[in-house]
């Protein structure tokens, strides 16, 4: 069986800061594939990683960040070692970023229209008349009623909401084949996230986007996403399909993310389980697991050795020695 | 009788009715939740209750006084009693005071004690939200948001309050420490037979928490129910809409869910008679003959002194008829 080729395939990547206090690692070896038209989770608490690796991607790197990789190729071509000028154009034109705050990517001064046309002509040669019907057709996409009106607006005039469809909009423009979305309705309320994730949703469904969602929220995740990234101080803890997710044994760490949101139906008098302790610090790792000190069911070679990432089973990958290296006689009680 | 009533609360911004008519009750020991979008007026009931914002009309009282524009010693009182937290304790926490000067400060100007009685105090308060008394001597700054917020939670029980305002106070948090200051929360109030009146825009930890709930939408009540009924069984489509935008863990989403069109329309503006009928998958956008949602407020028609639904055609009794 000959799988087809990924879209996206991240071998190695890290990336270190040499600050004052030292070097960290706040993205440290990532291995991962993502396939044509798959929504694809990232999740794991603040400070996990996940932004960076998100902008390592990207090769946004922020200075004085510093990338390494084996390969990142996108489409077969590694884009680790493409030339600048060519690098933008490829990147420009496969693949889009959103993030949280869409006015960090939007310029206040210039009406929305001209930002979307703009995206374009960067790439393309297209005439204004079709950029402009392109342009509409984009903003239908995303659902923003009286297109024509709302091109000729400005930012500022615009909701949350209609800001981060207006991005969307624009990332759009070029028909990327990989969306990068970071925490894209972290600041929304409930009923527009509802909405934005509809959005998304159809985008992949109808142009077959490739969509990488980042959320520290894994029940937004559940919702859209196939498949989930669980991340945890620089490095991929769990890499499952969400159908497998509470059914499958998982990471002690997905686990316990999941048990820690007050569900619908959970009982109102029991606490509320929690994750003990927090994140470390990356400049004062513990020794070992970086999970480990958190772990319930941390045992003595957690606290010297960091699991592999390996696969247990097609879809399924896992750092995490009770589940690939069992030690005699453990169990998950 | 109830630790603290508001009655037909109004508080405007100029023109804008930020707060328009808001009546509900929070019983001794008790949580009232408070929930809905951005913009619907919640921090401002908040604020109305300890005297930020200007109250334009009604009535605030705790145990039964009024206390909407108390002044002077009963002010100094009250200011003890009815504590507030925010989402960013860092704006609220002096980042120039250790954590221990800070409590002490609380201590000095509401509790009648010496110094060796304060700082031993404050060691206990420490103690209490789970933190170590050695730590008295750090600045804010030195310590991770969840932490931030035990150590304003300990200030705040300083003052042996018995009504506490908490303002989306774990809403910048991470899941885990989320659940960590939720149970402390819970804790302190049995332990102190504390009111809480909690807002959220979370519906999931507004259940947690509270044991009736209120939904605002553009600055009015539109239901006020005992918690696990108006999960159950809400009434209000807006309640409903709201209860179905939060995602439930269920792989592919809830395929039952009736998304809520639109965003909130500009509150200078609110849409006449039902607000909501702009939005609502059940009037007159989707029930043309459903006139009466624009034509008549249903909030004239209901006894705001219990629970309620404030719609012409709520949900129940729809599927029930
Ligand atoms: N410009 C930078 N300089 C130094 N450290 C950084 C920089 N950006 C991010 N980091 C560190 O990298 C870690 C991961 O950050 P980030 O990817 O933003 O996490 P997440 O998005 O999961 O919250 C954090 O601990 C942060 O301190
Ligand atoms: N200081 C203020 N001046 C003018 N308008 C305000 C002020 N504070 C809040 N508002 C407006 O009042 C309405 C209610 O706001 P708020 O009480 O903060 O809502 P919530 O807490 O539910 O998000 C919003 O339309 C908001 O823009
Ligand atoms: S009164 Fe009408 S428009 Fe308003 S919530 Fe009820 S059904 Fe919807
Ligand atoms: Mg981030
Ligand atoms: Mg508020």
């Amino acid at each position: 069986m000959s799988l087809p080729q990924p879209l996206l395939q991240v071998r190695g990547l890290t990336v270190r800061f040499d600050l004052e206090s030292g070097t960290i690692v706040p993205v440290n070896d990532i291995n991962v594939d993502l396939a044509e038209g798959e929504i694809v989770g990232l999740v794991g608490e603040s400070g996990s990683g996940k932004s960076l690796t998100a902008l390592a991607i990207a090769q946004l790197v922020p200075h004085p960040g510093f990338l390494t990789a084996q390969h990142l190729r996108l489409r077969g071509e590694d884009i680790t070692t493409m030339p600048a000028e060519a690098l933008r154009y490829f990147l420009g034109s496969e693949m889009a970023m959103i993030f949280q705050d869409p006015m960090s990517s939007l310029n206040p001064a210039l009406k929305i229209g001209t930002q979307l046309t703009e995206a374009t002509r960067v790439h393309r040669r297209v005439s204004g008349k079709e950029l402009r019907k392109m342009a509409l057709e984009r903003m239908a996409d995303v659902h923003i009623s009286a297109a024509e009106t709302r091109l000729r607006q400005y930012p500022h005039e615009f909701s949350g909401g209609m800001r981060q469809r207006a991005m969307i909009a624009m990332g759009l423009m070029n028909s990327p084949s990989l969306i990068i979305a970071d925490e894209p309705t972290t600041a929304l309320d409930v009923t527009i996230q509802a909405q934005i994730i509809d959005v998304l949703r159809e985008i992949n469904r109808e142009q077959g986007t490739t969509i990488m969602l980042i959320s520290h929220d894994i029940g937004v995740i559940i919702e859209i996403c196939s498949r989930v990234l669980v991340m945890y101080a620089g490095r991929i803890v769990e890499d499952v399909k969400i159908s497998e997710l509470m059914t499958a044994d998982n990471h002690p760490y997905t686990e316990a993310l999941i048990a820690a949101v007050p569900a619908f139906d959970s009982n109102r008098d029991e606490p509320l389980p929690s994750i003990p302790g927090r994140p470390p610090d990356l400049d004062n790792l513990p020794p070992g697991y970086a999970f480990a000190p958190r772990c319930k069911y941390v045992f003595e070679r957690c606290h010297h050795e960091t699991p592999p990432l390996l696969r247990i089973d097609e879809t399924h990958r896992i750092a995490c020695f009770l589940r690939t290296e069992p030690p005699e006689g453990a169990t998950r009680e | 009788m109830n630790k603290l009533d508001v009655r037909d609360l109004v508080v405007r911004y100029g023109q804008l009715r930020a707060v328009d008519g808001v009546s509900f009750g929070i019983p001794p020991g008790g949580t009232l939740g408070l929930v809905g979008e951005s913009g619907s007026g919640k921090s401002t009931i908040a604020r109305a209750i300890v005297q930020l914002a200007r109250v334009d009309r009604g009535q605030i009282s705790l145990d039964g006084k009024d206390i909407t524009f108390a002044r002077g010693a009963h002010l100094n009182e009250i200011r003890s009693k009815i504590q507030m937290i925010f989402q960013d304790p860092y704006s609220s926490l002096n980042p120039r005071l250790s954590i221990g000067a800070m409590i002490d400060e609380v201590l000095q100007r509401h509790r009648n004690m010496n110094g060796a009685q304060r700082r031993e105090e404050v060691d206990r308060l420490l103690e209490m939200v789970a933190l170590d008394p050695l730590f008295a001597d750090r600045y804010p700054h030195q310590f991770s948001g969840g932490q931030r917020q035990r150590i304003a939670i300990a200030r705040t029980l300083a003052s042996q309050p018995e009504l506490v305002i908490l303002d989306e106070v774990v809403s910048a948090l991470d899941v885990s420490v989320q659940a960590e200051v939720l149970n402390l929360l819970r804790n302190l109030q049995i332990e102190f037979r504390l009111s809480y009146l909690f807002i959220s825009h979370d519906l999931t930890v507004v259940r947690y928490m509270s044991d009736s709930v209120c939904v605002m939408y553009l600055g009015q009540i539109v239901e006020w129910k005992e918690t696990e009924e108006l999960f159950r069984q809400p009434e209000h489509p807006y309640t409903q809409g709201l209860i179905d935008a939060v995602p439930k863990m269920i792989v592919g989403g809830d395929p039952n869910r009736i998304p809520l069109s639109g965003e909130i329309p500009d509150p200078h503006f609110p849409p006449p008679a039902c607000r909501f009928h702009t939005r609502c998958p059940f009037g007159p956008l989707t029930h043309p003959e459903r006139n009466l949602c624009r034509e008549d407020d249903p909030h004239l028609l209901v006894d705001k002194s219990e629970h309620y639904a404030a719609c012409h055609f709520p949900l129940v009794k729809k599927e029930l008829a």
